[in-house]
């Protein structure tokens, strides 16, 4: 049998033993030695009767990124199901810290760029790529935080500028340099191209759940 | 048109349903109008009685298989006739074994099917276009 919940934080908790600070002070009169080591910190004159139980601390917000899906590996295609670019066949990179997965269309080959998408909204096909010359080290959650457009005085005019979204130059760059690598990767696999771009639909007599994928 | 495939012994016919889906099978006995005793020479399926509305009948039959013949004897027969290799030369065979590849392909396999059948009927397609007569 195990320990209770208690007695294992107890062990946890190793009492280890103060270590007790002094320092020398110096004693008027003749009769009393001249000096004394005492005690820095006495620490409390009384204890309470009763133990004052202290809150366990919440492991509730621990942020535990979920596993990757066995059946995902990087350069996998995998399908998006939700948003968007529903039905959109992606190259999948890496995991992010988050868990959210790192994919690319890639862009120059049907217009999707780098993002995250959730591995709950994805088919992962058993077909893949080679992506192993590939320099996903620079992207992490950082990267893709969005950038909080600048709140206008006047609230019934938007400004339409500042709302409409575009790429940074970094960003750009980024996504030339992914696709330079990955594009002639495809392009080695014959239909591997068009089969990038084609959008994924279920038609009649195709039932999910018992197709491979 | 007469009918030229009949429930009789050495008939062979195919599992339509139920775990044997798909199967050969030799009709050995008629035990009477809706049960048929059968038996599966390669295909694992033992000897056992089952509806008729269970299986397909094939033009296919065993010569000389009388009713209620011994396993060796219909497994030799049906060895001698060399019955899968030609089931499996027939249109109906063929059809099967398609369907069967077709439901173990993956996503990129089925793309490429879809591919390779808008080109087929793309050149058929063509084809007819020069057969057709010019109209205004």
């Amino acid at each position: 049998m195990g320990k209770s919940r208690d007695a294992r934080r107890r062990a946890k908790e190793a009492p280890t033993k103060p270590v007790l600070q002094t320092i020398t002070k110096k004693i008027g009169g003749e009769k009393n030695g001249g000096e004394r080591t005492v005690i820095v910190n006495k620490g409390p004159k009384w204890y309470p009767a009763d133990d004052i139980k202290k809150p366990v601390p919440s492991r509730k917000h621990a942020h535990k990124p979920p596993k990757l899906r066995s059946s995902i590996k990087p350069g996998s295609v995998l399908i998006l199901l939700a948003g968007r670019l529903q039905g959109c066949r992606v190259i999948f990179l890496k995991q992010l810290k988050s868990g959210m997965l790192l994919v690319t269309g890639p862009y120059s080959v049907n217009r999707i760029p780098l993002r995250r998408v959730n591995q709950a909204y994805v088919i992962a096909t058993s077909t893949s790529v080679d992506v192993s010359a590939v320099d996903v080290s620079k992207f992490d959650d950082a990267y893709f935080k969005r950038v909080k457009a600048k709140k206008n005085a006047d609230v019934m005019e938007t400004d339409e500028e500042a709302a409409k979204y575009a790429p940074t130059e970094e960003r750009i760059a980024d996504q030339k340099a992914v696709d330079q690598v990955l594009v002639p990767v495809i392009e080695k696999e014959p239909l591997m191209t068009s089969y990038l771009k084609n959008r994924f639909t279920l038609r009649r007599g195709m039932n999910p759940h018992v197709m491979s994928f | 048109m007469t009918f030229t495939r009949f429930v009789e012994a050495g008939r062979i016919a195919l599992i339509n349903y139920g775990e044997h889906l798909n199967k050969l099978v030799v009709i050995v006995d008629i035990v009477d109008q809706s049960r048929l005793l059968v038996e599966g020479v390669t295909t694992k399926v033992r000897r056992q009685v089952i509806n008729v509305k269970r299986v397909s009948l094939t033009s296919l039959k065993l010569d000389g298989i009388k009713r209620g013949a011994p396993t060796d004897e219909v497994a030799a027969a049906y060895k001698e006739a060399d019955i899968d290799a030609k089931f499996a030369a027939s249109g109906w065979g063929k059809k099967l074994d398609r369907k069967k590849k077709r439901a173990a392909l993956d996503d990129f396999g089925r793309f490429k099917v879809m591919v390779a059948r808008m080109k087929k009927s793309k050149a058929i397609n063509a084809e007819l276009q020069k057969l057709q007569p010019a109209t205004a």
